[in-house]
């Protein structure tokens, strides 16, 4: 018995291409508006040399950056000398006391040590002992 | 009435794989042209002086080493001997005793370069202390 037309075979095609510009898009959005240098460390042209380990390792160190005009920056951000303190001071109630913090100074290699002389004086009376500062080995010398 | 067994088969469309990889390929240009390549960091461990007349033992003669910036070049105290140089100022400290530590004396106009360089050498002829000093 024939009813109606014969029903024809149901092809069911999934089509991707509006799904996956729909995901393009969103992902240039995101890519446009995270903030990727929030926590990253600031570009500082470093002294040239090998130095010992990786200054990586050590990721409870407080990171202090002085740029080549002797301008300091944590986190990323200008802070001036007595903000600089500040956050030494916190730090170091976090780590529970000065003698157990360790800063590493990113300091730019074209800077004068004025800069640095100051904060090291501060940190002195502060009590704090542990401090390295960052190198690169562009050479590959290390 | 013949009925044939549905078959799943037919139900699945064919992905279009091209619009996908292109996606990728535009993904993989952009984080290319984006990334940059940096060296991995060094550091060099020192420590700051304490405070002066703290009861310390004062058994050794502190060996010090000024870094002077005079006119355009950069200067290196050794006790009464100045280097123009670091080579000649690493070969000095080669000869140095290490038990006592080295401290490094900087001044203010000083190039930071050139303290870091007295501080690596510091490491390279052995010296396990290294102190920062800010010259007065």
């Amino acid at each position: 018995m024939l009813i109606g037309s014969k029903p024809s075979r149901v092809r069911f095609t999934v089509n991707m291409t509006p799904l996956i510009d729909v995901v393009l898009l969103i992902i240039i959005f995101f890519l446009y508006t995270a903030r990727f240098a929030e926590v990253s460390r600031t570009s500082v042209d470093l002294p040239d040399e090998p130095g010992t380990a990786d200054a990586t390792t050590d990721p409870d160190a407080l990171l202090i950056d002085v740029r080549s005009d002797g301008v300091f920056l944590v986190n990323g951000r200008d802070r001036s000398l007595e903000r600089v303190l500040e956050i030494v001071q916190e730090q170091a109630e976090r780590a529970g006391g000065p003698e157990n913090l360790r800063v590493l100074l990113r300091a730019d290699r074209g800077t004068a040590a004025g800069p640095v002389n100051n904060l090291a004086r501060q940190l002195t009376r502060m009590g704090v002992r542990q401090w390295s500062h960052a190198t690169v080995d562009r050479s590959g010398r290390g | 009435m013949r009925v044939r067994p549905k078959s799943n088969r037919d139900d699945v469309g064919d992905l279009p794989l091209t619009p996908m990889i292109d996606v990728v390929f535009l993904l993989l240009i952009y984080f290319m042209v984006t990334a940059t390549i940096t060296p991995p960091e060094s550091r060099v461990a020192s420590t700051l002086q304490g405070e002066r007349g703290a009861g310390q033992a004062r058994d050794l003669k502190p060996q010090i080493v000024t870094v002077d910036l005079t006119g355009e070049a950069v200067t290196y105290r050794l006790g009464s001997r100045v280097f123009a140089d670091r080579d000649s100022l690493s070969a000095a400290l080669e000869q140095l005793p290490k038990e006592g530590g080295l401290f490094v004396r900087v001044t203010d106009r000083a190039p930071w370069s050139a303290v870091a360089g007295v501080m690596q050498d510091a490491l390279d002829a052995g010296f396990v202390k290294r102190t920062y000093v800010p010259a007065d």
